[in-house]
């Protein structure tokens, strides 16, 4: 096994190809066509993608990229997005590195924490902001958001971890 | 102290951006620099390169229904649409200065300091929000048409929302149905003032009291006095009220006016124009 010159650049890219893509079809398709509940949050999953899989020098610039996209997609208060997501990437690769254990169901039970985390701390800030109240039928369609995010991150991840080593790599 | 900081710093980063994202939450501030610029340059990538894609499938739908079916009328259509829009937002606007005009005449004090609608910005409503939290959605004018924060955005049949941050070519609208929404509002006939506040699923009236001259179906108009919306308005009706016990206020739901769901564009009125031609 030999790697190409400039494979780093190729692991940083594919991913991050991904998530601006998956943001796009979501703006385009998803969206428009059906509800914010359907949408597959992309950036998110392509920067816990690096927080797991890739080098923090590496993985930092496209993460500061989606980052921003999910800031400018968002439409949350100014910075929450932002830091949120670069938060998010510093602490799952330091849970991830601790106690990393290979399974599909580990990475599931991460994701879903970190998805239902993410919602909980939005819900709460905004409950303490403008007294949101959400109703029965916003905390159904969350469970069914947080749950299809990770039940999709599984095979993501996967093929995007084929798709990066076949494009790095020569047999 | 630098092997502890060699150690730790990925705790040490995300407590740090944790602290952030949170206390950016809490006080509404704006991005410092860098981050604001680049966050800018991100929304316009993302939203040149949805426009650049949308585009394209409109433009292969417009192919196939302009020439091969109804070239001429489609375009004689779309002019003649936007020229009702117009004329239905001057109407609108006309009856509601028509009642304020009689209520004057009633009191014989007619002051005519009548607002009317100041200089507006016509714009495309790009996508909802991607996220179910919140109920707004993105618009095609941003700072370089000289939107800003807290304008009103409209329909020739009501209030829409208000615009909640911009970028450069693009800004967020929070609806009406949005829990971040809160307008000053009074009743069509009783003239009784209240707040009209979104909750995330649909819109209530906060401060109708249960002594209030109120029925349903009254239509609710804006009062001006938050200086970025016209007055009188009309914005929401009046759907079902219900009295709560031990409160002097009612529980009342309202129905905006403006089917959010089929909004396809608005108009940014980035002033109110008083009689005198001053502009708030």
């Amino acid at each position: 096994m030999k790697l190409l010159r400039g494979d780093r650049g190729v692991r940083v890219l594919i991913p991050a190809l991904v998530g601006v893509g998956g943001a796009l079809f979501n703006m385009v398709f998803v969206v428009p066509l059906f509800s914010s509940r359907f949408s597959i949050d992309f950036p998110l999953l392509v920067i816990l993608y690096y927080s797991f899989f890739e080098d923090v020098p590496t993985g930092i610039v496209p993460v500061l990229f989606l980052a921003g996209m999910r800031e400018a997609l968002m439409g949350g208060a100014e910075g929450g997005f932002f830091f949120g997501s670069v938060s998010l990437y510093f602490g799952v690769h330091l849970f991830f590195e601790k106690f990393f254990v290979e399974s599909e169901t580990f990475l599931f039970f991460v994701l879903l924490s970190v998805f239902a985390g993410e919602s909980v701390v939005v819900s709460l800030i905004r409950h303490t902001v403008y007294e949101f109240s959400p109703p029965s039928f916003y905390v159904f369609g969350e469970v069914v958001r947080i749950v299809e995010n990770s039940f999709i991150a599984i095979p993501l991840y996967y093929s995007l971890q084929r798709k990066v080593r076949r494009a790095v790599v020569l047999p | 102290m630098l092997k502890f900081l060699r150690r730790y710093y990925r705790f040490l980063l995300s407590l740090l951006f944790l602290v952030l994202s949170l206390q950016f939450s809490f006080s509404r501030r704006n991005l410092p620099f860098p981050f604001r610029q680049m966050v800018s340059a991100v929304s316009t990538v993302s939203f040149s390169l949805a426009g650049g894609v949308a585009g394209l499938i409109d433009s292969l739908k417009e192919l196939g229904r302009d020439y091969l079916f109804l070239r001429g009328v489609v375009e004689e259509n779309e002019k003649l649409r936007k020229e009702l829009e117009l004329l239905r937002l001057k109407v609108a606007r006309l009856e509601e200065l028509e009642k304020e005009n009689e209520r004057l005449k009633k009191l014989l004090a007619f002051a005519g300091d009548g607002s009317d609608l100041g200089e507006t910005v016509t714009a495309r409503v790009i996508t909802q929000d991607l996220t179910p939290w919140s109920k707004g959605f993105f618009i095609s004018a941003g700072q370089d048409e000289g939107i800003e924060r807290g304008m009103a955005v409209l329909t020739p049949e009501g209030i829409v929302g208000k615009v909640y941050r911009v970028f450069e070519k693009a800004s967020y609208v929070v609806s009406l149905l949005d829990h971040r929404f809160t307008l000053d509002v009074r009743t069509g006939k009783g003239r009784v003032r209240c707040l009209l506040k979104g909750t995330g699923s649909g819109v209530v009236v906060k401060y109708l009291r249960t002594t209030d001259d109120v029925e349903e179906g009254e239509l609710l108009v804006t009062t001006g006095f938050e200086g970025r919306f016209p007055r009188g308005f009309p914005a929401a009706t009046i759907a079902s009220m219900e009295e709560i016990p031990g409160s002097i206020f009612r529980k009342v739901e309202a129905l905006p006016l403006v089917d959010l769901r089929k909004v396809e564009e608005v108009f940014v009125l980035k002033g109110v124009r008083e009689s005198t031609g001053r502009k708030k």
